[in-house]
């Protein structure tokens, strides 16, 4: 059963607004005779209610017999401070509550009368059923509008960079012509042209980042052994490894399945956690490339979609460094754009932003954790190919 | 008779830039020239570019993608259908792909080789010394 209907058959949670003078033919029990008690909370004062409304998270609200010293408008305000447009239903008589009935006609809660009780079941199924769909509307909405900002991000990108990059190559051209044409004695001028240079090449790391991170989500996929694009990455990378006297360690699966991967992708997304590792690494240390095939359970723990991913296999990969960590407030943003620890002008704050966004076009998974003891661990997780 | 260069005078490389970018082809001018005996021809718009193949033969062409008027690819597309000059190489010179995947980048230029923007001269030189004479894709007649 999919999740969206094992939830549309799940029973409502129903908080029940009931005073505690009401006799034992309450509410509950009537629900209770069309099997929808066993998600039900009673509760008898407004300070119980308002408890109830955080620790229940109730699906709809029942009030009914209510004293004098809470009525349906508090009820109503209450609701509406803390679980926003959770369905409220007053069971009530018309002599007793005319503001009520007042709320009704607002639209703000549902309204029946003491003498239609049987009407409440249903009144309650089609309340959390209506909840359900404004919910599906919104968050459909909602990626419409995601869709339609990248797809305006990803053209002002494409004009941006073909607008800046012409005039940095005339920087770059310009700064050779000159380097060549400087008068004797020129070791300062040198200076200047190098860090003009240097910054061309940042400027163009910021553009290449940002096509990257707002470019369409099609990959192409070819069959290739994942190990042979970790190797190859860790090839490219060789000098700056020696270089911060990085000692580099494999553990390669030896029988992993051939994989439908884009490959130009996924050298990015080596690229950029080696690229983070050697930062973190500036004095030394190890980094760890380990592949394999694990279950989900073992990738991401703590993953809250492992409940709809259940425990397939996955692809694994992790990269593990011997960095100082990254701190734990600052975990939940380290996949948010343009968000970097670095100094000014070592990062574009984009690297694993754009992981994340190729690691999902291939329909995998990404965690970054820091390691007990010390440094961070990046695991990520690709789709079996289906005949393995 | 064969496509190509069958005639071509010795001398050194001819080297046609086509950019609309003025300051770009200027200074690619004045470094090719500063480091090769490449003969350098600058136009600033498809048109001129293409117009300026018969007279001047080039070896090669640098060739922007995004330009007014006639873009680079259809001036490459033009190129290709001259009987007399269409295998002449051309090195696509780019700050960005066009729109759609990957595919349909490599299908719209027909396998032209292309260089992305920012590069250093150097880098352009290795790509033209690269480059043998009727190297454009399409297969035999080369000289």
């Amino acid at each position: 059963m999919s999740p969206n209907a094992a939830q549309q058959h799940q029973v409502p949670r129903i908080l029940i607004l009931e005073s505690p003078a009401s006799d034992a033919c309450g509410l509950e029990s009537e629900l209770k005779l069309v099997q929808l008690a066993d998600s039900c909370r009673r509760v008898g004062t407004l300070a119980d209610f308002q408890a109830a409304l955080t620790e229940f998270e109730p699906d709809v609200v029942v009030a009914a017999d209510l004293p004098p010293q809470c009525t349906a408008v508090d009820a109503l305000q209450a609701l509406r401070a803390r679980r926003g447009s959770t369905p409220f239903i007053v069971v009530t008589n018309p002599a007793m509550d005319c503001v009520a009935l007042e709320s009704a006609r607002e639209g703000t809660a549902d309204v029946i009368l003491e003498n239609n009780r049987s009407r409440l079941p249903e009144l309650i199924r089609n309340a959390v059923a209506l909840q359900e769909s404004r919910k599906a509307l919104q968050a459909a909405q909602n990626q419409l509008v995601e869709v339609a900002q990248m797809e305006s991000m990803a053209r002002l990108a494409a004009g941006v960079a073909h607008e800046v990059k012409n005039p940095l190559t005339v920087i770059i051209l310009g700064v050779e012509y000159l380097r060549k044409h400087q008068p004797a004695g020129g070791s300062a001028v040198m200076q200047v042209l190098d860090d003009m240079t240097a910054a061309v090449r940042r400027a163009d790391r910021v553009i290449q980042s940002m096509l990257e991170f707002s470019s369409p989500k099609l990959i192409r996929r070819e069959p290739v052994q994942l190990n042979d694009i970790a190797e190859g990455a860790l090839g490219a990378h060789a000098q700056d490894f020696a270089q911060h006297a990085i000692v580099v360690e494999r553990h390669f699966a030896a029988d992993l399945p051939w994989t439908g991967l884009d490959i130009g992708r996924m050298e990015q997304v080596f690229a950029n956690v080696y690229r983070n590792a050697i930062d973190a690494m500036h004095d030394g240390g190890t980094l760890t490339v380990t592949t394999g095939v694990k279950r989900l359970g073992e990738l991401a723990r703590d993953d809250a979609a492992g409940s709809i991913l259940g425990d397939q296999a996955f692809l694994a990969l992790e990269i593990d460094d011997t960095g100082p960590g990254i701190p734990d407030e600052l975990l939940p943003k380290v996949l948010d754009p343009f968000f970097t620890t670095k100094p000014a002008g070592h990062s574009t704050g984009l690297g694993l932003t754009v992981v994340k966004k190729i690691v999902d076009s291939h329909g995998g998974i990404l965690r970054i954790r820091n390691r007990e003891g010390r440094g961070v661990r990046v695991s990520i997780g690709l789709p079996m190919p289906v005949d393995a | 008779m064969k496509r190509g260069y069958s005639e071509r005078p010795a001398g050194p490389k001819r080297i046609l830039v086509v950019d609309d970018d003025v300051a770009l082809t200027r200074l690619f001018q004045l470094n090719l020239q500063d480091e090769t005996n490449y003969e350098v021809r600058i136009e600033n718009s498809g048109r001129a570019g293409l117009a300026a193949v018969p007279g001047f033969r080039p070896d090669l062409i640098l060739l922007d993608v995004v330009m007014p008027g006639m873009s680079g690819r259809e001036m490459a597309a033009a190129l290709r259908a001259d009987p007399v000059h269409g295998t002449t190489p051309v090195i696509f010179v780019t700050g960005i792909a066009p729109e759609g995947s990957p595919e349909s980048w490599e299908k719209q230029l027909d396998g032209y080789q292309r260089m992305i923007k920012p590069f250093t001269i150097a880098s352009i030189i290795a790509a033209i010394e690269a480059t043998p004479p009727g190297a454009n894709g399409i297969p035999g007649d080369a000289v």
